[in-house]
């Protein structure tokens, strides 16, 4: 097992290590770039002092020697200066990351609660009227662009009805703290995490489904039946517990991508987390902010691959690493 | 939860039935058991009877599709309903004092003879033991349901018994490995250990040796015909090998396309197979004598079940067929006491004889 992590972690390297060049490179033969853009309302400015801007900048460095450049400063843990920040990147990250971690952690939690009882509820009568109703309302949710279902909420209940912040996350001009604080926060969180879970309940609700469907038609589910078991044990227990193998292994897979933030529905309610900030970096050609989240993101893929084949080590005990 | 716990009512007085034979441990009259599916109703089980006498293996033999499996999870009410449903005929089980019909028990009581007094041996041993338990857990929660009372150390004990009874012999080891850890042969031990574990009066077995190889198979038979001895249990052998049923069973059920064509002693049906689709299969049989030839084997498939003839089912496969065969279905006509046979043929053969 620890020689199974080891070696994927060795392996994750080598991917990373390409994963970067080819960012680094795309990223440079993006139309424009930082300088462009700051001087692009400004006609006094002469080429040559962009050229000394681009200097200034680190952007006057063919690709590969510019790639070489970051990586040995990367590696040295050095991840650069946000060009509109001007802070270490790294505290950029470091700070925004925990916002959008809140935001898309509890609508996880909201998404799996509701979803795993109601996929297995829908799997267990087949084609009933349940069953139709539940995927239909699993597709509906599946189908709505969030920025159009935001909206729609935003109208009702913020600017129709009142009952709730248009967007932001603390009420302007009250400086909560402790509790106040966190229920404050609560209360700007209900609507984008509405958006969240209606959004993205659907492919869990489908994806337990069909495990569950897959399990209880299994022979061993025909055994435990023929042993005489309440249907709440062979479902709840028999069933259950394989139709969870996949789920446990999906769910481990995901948690490190609640950290790489949701650059729309936190851009629609004015919440300053990682996806806003990744969307406003691209508007303003952030190179070193780019370039670090994009990384950012690489190593919570990875991770993630990575948890989801532990845990799926872990659930099963078919699977021996090796 | 989303489970409805109805809570132990008492088993439906709608369901008491009357056995025949108070010999006998189960008794199917006129069973008929369809599926209403999209394409029509399937007649998987049409018109069934057959008893089974106490401490006695009873084979039914036939084809894939002819409806032994469907008659098997009829009496374990295992089938899905719907689409499937028991349209009409009893399922008696004999449980001393009194009897129950099976096919008339709702859920909930019916549950309570699965495993106790009807217990089951699967096809698949590979699939049929649930992969993430342990062998202990799966055999332990299958007495517990049915003797909730027991303790803890005189289950662990039960347990460890039923494996030495079905030859297992580091049970201590096995009760803590899980199925994947076993062979298939341990599997199935295991599986028969499951269905012995509350002694049961009568053990069906749908192919139970089919997924094992040989000398495996020839130990798991052996094994169920000593076990059956020892707790003095019947067996419903479900099994398209004839000479697993000479081997192991007393009586035989010849099954065609849903309905029962031939039944008898295992001496009547071998030595004397009157209906031509017995007398197919038999010759089916790989034999020592015609190494040279090729295997003989009936034309034909077994029909759709769908919209089925309205005369003999066998007709257009059968080799001696004649002039009558085109009236409607023939009826199943006693040759001797316990030798029965339906077909036109076969019957006036043995007036002229």
């Amino acid at each position: 097992m620890k020689q199974y992590v080891i070696r994927r972690i060795l392996t994750s390297l080598v991917v990373l290590l390409g994963v970067s060049f080819l960012i680094y490179a795309m990223l440079r033969m993006m139309p424009g770039d930082f300088v462009e853009q700051m001087t692009s309302g400004n006609p006094t400015v002469t080429a040559e002092q962009k050229e000394k801007l681009r200097e200034l900048y680190g952007l006057n460095k063919g690709i590969v020697e510019g790639y070489v450049q970051w990586l040995s400063d990367a590696l040295r843990g050095d991840f650069g200066v946000s060009f509109t920040y001007q802070r270490p990147v790294t505290e950029v990250i470091g700070s925004k990351m925990w916002i959008s971690f809140s935001l898309a952690a509890s609508a996880f939690v909201i998404e799996l609660l509701i979803a795993i009882p109601l996929g297995i509820a829908a799997a267990r009568r087949q084609y009933s009227k349940r069953d139709y109703l539940i995927m239909f309302l699993a597709l509906a949710g599946i189908s709505l662009p969030s920025f159009f279902f935001a909206a729609v909420l935003q109208r009702i209940f913020a600017v129709g009805l009142g009952w709730l912040p248009l967007s932001g996350m603390v009420s302007a001009r009250e400086d909560y703290t402790g509790f106040r604080l966190v229920l404050d926060i609560a209360y700007h969180f209900i609507l984008p995490v509405t958006v969240f879970v209606i959004t993205g309940i659907g492919g869990w609700l489908r994806y337990v489904r069909t495990n569950m469907l897959e399990v209880l038609n299994a022979d061993y589910v025909r055994t435990a039946r023929a042993k005489g078991l309440p249907e709440s044990k062979v479902v709840g227990k028999h069933a259950f517990r394989n139709t969870l193998i996949p789920i446990i292994t999906f769910i481990g897979g995901s948690i490190p991508g609640l950290f790489a933030g949701a650059i729309i529905t936190e851009g629609i309610f004015a919440i300053d987390g990682l996806g806003k900030t990744a969307l406003d970096a691209v508007n303003n050609k952030d190179f070193p902010f780019l370039m670090t989240y994009l990384m950012f993101m690489a190593v919570l893929t990875l991770l993630g691959t990575l948890i989801s084949d532990i845990l799926y080590g872990l659930a099963d005990p078919r699977v021996r690493f090796r | 939860m989303w489970f409805k716990n109805r809570e132990k009512a008492p088993i439906a007085a709608e369901a008491s039935a009357n056995m025949k034979d108070s010999s006998n441990v189960l008794e199917i009259d006129d069973l008929k058991v369809h599926f209403f599916t999209d394409d029509g109703v399937v007649k998987a089980v049409d018109g069934i009877s057959l008893d089974i006498p106490k401490n006695t293996t009873v084979g039914i033999v036939g084809e894939s599709g002819c409806g032994k499996s469907v008659t098997s999870m009829s009496i374990m009410r295992l089938l899905q309903e719907p689409p499937a449903s028991i349209v009409g005929g009893e399922i008696r089980l004999n449980l001393g004092d009194d009897a129950l019909d099976l096919a008339k028990m709702n859920k909930d009581s019916m549950r309570r003879i699965r495993g106790k007094e009807v217990a089951m041996i699967f096809q698949e041993p590979m699939t049929s033991l649930n992969p993430v338990f342990t062998i202990g857990e799966q055999l332990m929660e299958g007495i517990l349901v049915h003797r909730p009372d027991i303790g803890n150390a005189e289950l662990k004990g039960k347990v460890i018994e039923l494996l030495k009874m079905v030859g297992i012999s580091r049970s201590e080891e096995i009760v803590k490995s899980y199925p994947h850890e076993l062979s298939g042969g341990m599997k199935q031990r295991v599986v028969i250990a499951m269905a012995l574990s509350c002694e049961p009066r009568l053990i069906i077995a749908d192919e139970p040796t089919t997924a094992l190889d040989v000398t495996i198979q020839a130990q798991v038979l052996e094994l169920m015909r000593e076990l059956k001895d020892r707790i003095h249990t019947s067996i419903m052998l479900i099994t398209h090998d004839l000479g697993v049923v000479a081997e192991m069973a007393e009586m035989v059920v010849v099954m065609y396309a849903g309905r029962i064509v031939e039944q008898g002693t295992v001496y009547e049906i071998f030595e004397n197979p009157l209906h031509p689709y017995t007398r197919g299969l038999m010759k089916a049989r790989p034999t020592k004598d015609n190494k040279s030839k090729r295997l003989y084997s009936i034309e034909g498939n077994v029909p759709s079940p769908v919209g089925l003839p309205d005369y003999c089912y066998f007709h257009n496969r059968c080799e001696e067929s004649e002039e009558d065969c085109k009236n409607e279905y023939p009826t199943l006509v006693s040759v001797t006491p316990t030798h029965k046979v339906s077909c036109y043929v076969a019957n006036k053969e043995n007036k002229n004889a």
